[in-house]
């Protein structure tokens, strides 16, 4: 009795449980593996599968039958192997855009290693028999008009996307396009949102889009000052402008939330009215203490020591209801990053009746999850932070590249927050979670938690995988 | 109304060799399920399996007392992606034990196993064959499988060349 005398469909059937690199191997093996693994559909797409670095997710469009699937890939396959201008050591993978939920369907942004054009390129392979892939491919170039700048948020959900305009000198403006077309988005009054005549001297620029804001915040390197400005983009009306903060996010569309370092290095996180400009409520700073770097309080707001800066670093609006600030520690590489519940926030900043401007407040957010990390000494800035639903995912961009993904509990949820007099000893408190998933990147990635999507990038084509 | 007792089925196998078996423990064979069914009278007959022979059959019959009561796969579980994505080639520790055997029953059970259409055992043989190849190369495979060589020098050369990519990895 020999395997090769057992029927043809008794070893296929054994085949079909192995990998995609072991069948790569027996294909060598004798004819009669060699023929099943050509012959049968189910071989064959766990072989192209592997080759094509793809991966498959089963939940994501259960009604394909293998041999669909299989064409859909030999497309994409074909496809990606056209874009030859694609280079093996680009690897800016920007910003992704997470489909609507058919098989591989993601498009991703990214800006394209000439730093003056952003591709857009639809993965969606999964449109209907009448649309084969090369044609809803919509990857457009979008040269800012003048200059060098090319930084831009997007957000699928209003079709837009938004680029940064400039010269030489530096970013004067800011294009307001529709995502899908490229050109002027139809809800926005002007094309253009531009600051006349003056030149963002600006080392470190972010862009976030929230509902009807769109902030710039920027960082003046040879000044050690931050600045942000809100625009309505749909107006072009220019809303708020707020300078020496370190992070924001938009809580909701009546407030915003600064973490802001004033003249003497103290740190405070402001509850702001978007639309007076004022701030309501003024907290002391949810910090980890960095055991290699001796921190002084004073009323309850994390004082740094001479010398030592934050990495200006942008917490994300995160959906539907968190927001996370991350703050960096250039000098000792500590990591503290807080998941706030928004809308228990928002209630209590209702009910808050405003005091002296003077004296912080400090929320009790022991009970609010947090995590912290301390990096190697060669590790960069965290490059991304994302929340979902009860989770949350930390990149690192060091050498090694790793990505964490988090869960919190969901009673730091339900918690309300309470208005505590600051007190140094509550900082002691951290939770640091161990993470659920780790996964090692290669290169840059883009990363989407509301639609459970990591993209990097490998070779000259995306890794999609489910986090 | 009182539970009808157990029935007892006989079987013979093509060595002539007999089993008395429950018949919830039988029907685990979607062959023999079947034909149970359609026969309607008390039959005193065994049923002859000419494709199985006895020690096979104790061992089939082992698999399927242990899994007695357990729900049937349904009939498009077969063809069902979900299955088939998972691919995972996990066996439980009684089944692997069970499996635990040499090549020659092993392939014996899982002609068995398609014969009598117990699909469940089927994907422990199958498994099992997959375990034994995964991480070994296409020689390793040959000789643990005494798998005859049968391309020609020029055949290998070609899908040598076109694996190479992929076997460095």
């Amino acid at each position: 009795m020999s395997l090769q005398l057992c029927p043809p469909e008794i070893v296929a059937r054994s085949l079909r449980y192995l990998d995609g690199h072991s069948l790569i191997k027996c294909r060598r093996v004798c004819r009669l593996f060699s023929s099943l693994i050509a012959d049968d559909i189910e071989i064959q797409y766990i072989v192209e599968l592997y080759s094509s670095g793809m991966v498959d997710e089963p939940r994501v469009s259960p009604d394909l039958s293998t041999r669909e699937r299989l064409e859909k890939l030999r497309e994409l396959v074909t496809w990606r192997q056209s874009r030859t201008q694609l280079r093996e050591n680009d690897t800016t993978v920007s910003l992704i855009e997470a489909g609507n939920g058919r098989y591989q369907s993601y498009s991703f942004i990214r800006l394209l290693d000439d730093d003056r054009t952003v591709g857009i390129t639809d993965l969606t392979g999964v449109t209907g028999k009448d649309k084969p892939l090369n044609s809803v491919e919509r990857q457009h170039p979008i040269q800012p008009r003048d200059g060098t700048w090319g930084r831009f948020c997007s957000d699928r959900d209003q079709d837009l996307l938004v680029v940064l305009d400039g010269n030489d000198l530096g970013p004067v403006g800011l294009r307001i396009l529709s995502l899908s077309k490229g050109f002027q988005h139809p809800l926005a009054e002007s094309p253009n949102i531009s600051w006349e005549n003056e030149h963002l001297d600006a080392e470190w620029i972010d862009l976030d889009i929230f509902g009807d804001f769109l902030s710039v915040a920027y960082h003046r390197v040879n000044l050690d000052l931050s600045t942000m400005l809100v625009h309505n983009w749909k107006t072009g009306r220019y809303l708020l402008r707020s300078h020496g903060h370190e992070s924001f996010v938009f809580l909701d569309h009546r407030y915003i939330l600064i973490c802001i370092r004033d003249e003497s290095n103290h740190c405070y996180v402001h509850v702001r009215e978007l639309a007076s400009s004022t701030t309501i409520l003024k907290l002391a700073l949810p910090y980890l203490p960095d055991p290699r770097s001796p921190t002084a309080f004073h009323n309850g707001a994390l004082k740094l020591p001479a010398g030592v800066r934050h990495h200006p670093h942008y917490p994300c609006r995160t959906s539907p209801d968190h927001a996370v600030i991350t703050l960096f520690t250039l000098a000792t590489s500590s990591q503290t990053t807080t998941v706030i519940p928004c809308s228990a926030l928002i209630d209590l900043v209702d009910k808050f009746i405003p005091v002296n401007d003077d004296s912080p407040v400090m929320l009790s957010w022991g009970s609010w999850p947090q995590v912290s990390f301390l990096f190697p000494a060669d590790a960069h800035q965290p490059c991304l932070t994302a929340a979902y639903g009860h989770r949350l995912a930390i990149s690192t961009a060091t050498v090694d590249s790793f990505i964490r993904v988090y869960e919190f509990d969901k009673r730091w949820i339900a918690n309300g927050l309470s208005v505590v007099q600051a007190d140094e000893s509550s900082f002691t408190t951290v939770i640091a979670p161990r993470p659920v998933l780790e996964l090692k990147v290669e290169n840059s990635f883009g990363l989407d938690l509301d639609e459970d999507v990591l993209i990097t990038w490998r070779g000259t084509g995306p890794l999609i995988f489910r986090i | 109304m009182a539970a009808p007792a157990t029935q007892q089925i006989k079987i013979r196998c093509n060595d002539e060799k007999e089993f008395t078996v429950d018949r919830d423990v039988l029907e685990r064979s979607v062959l023999i399920k079947n034909m149970l069914e359609d026969v309607t009278e008390q039959q005193d007959a065994p049923i002859p399996l000419p494709n199985v022979s006895g020690p096979v059959m104790a061992k089939v019959l082992e698999y399927c007392t242990h899994h007695r009561g357990e729900p049937l796969p349904s009939a498009d579980t077969e063809q069902s992606q979900d299955e088939t994505r998972k691919r995972t080639t996990d066996i439980s520790e009684w089944d692997q034990k069970f499996i635990t055997v040499d090549q020659e029953m092993l392939f014996e059970i899982i002609l068995a196993a398609n014969y009598l259409d117990i699909k469940s055992l089927l994907d422990v043989g199958c498994k099992t064959v997959a375990n034994m190849i995964k991480g070994k190369t296409p020689e390793e495979i040959r000789k643990l499988f005494n798998i005859v060589n049968d391309f020609t020098p020029e055949e290998e050369a070609q899908i040598k060349k076109e694996n190479e990519w992929a076997e460095d990895r």
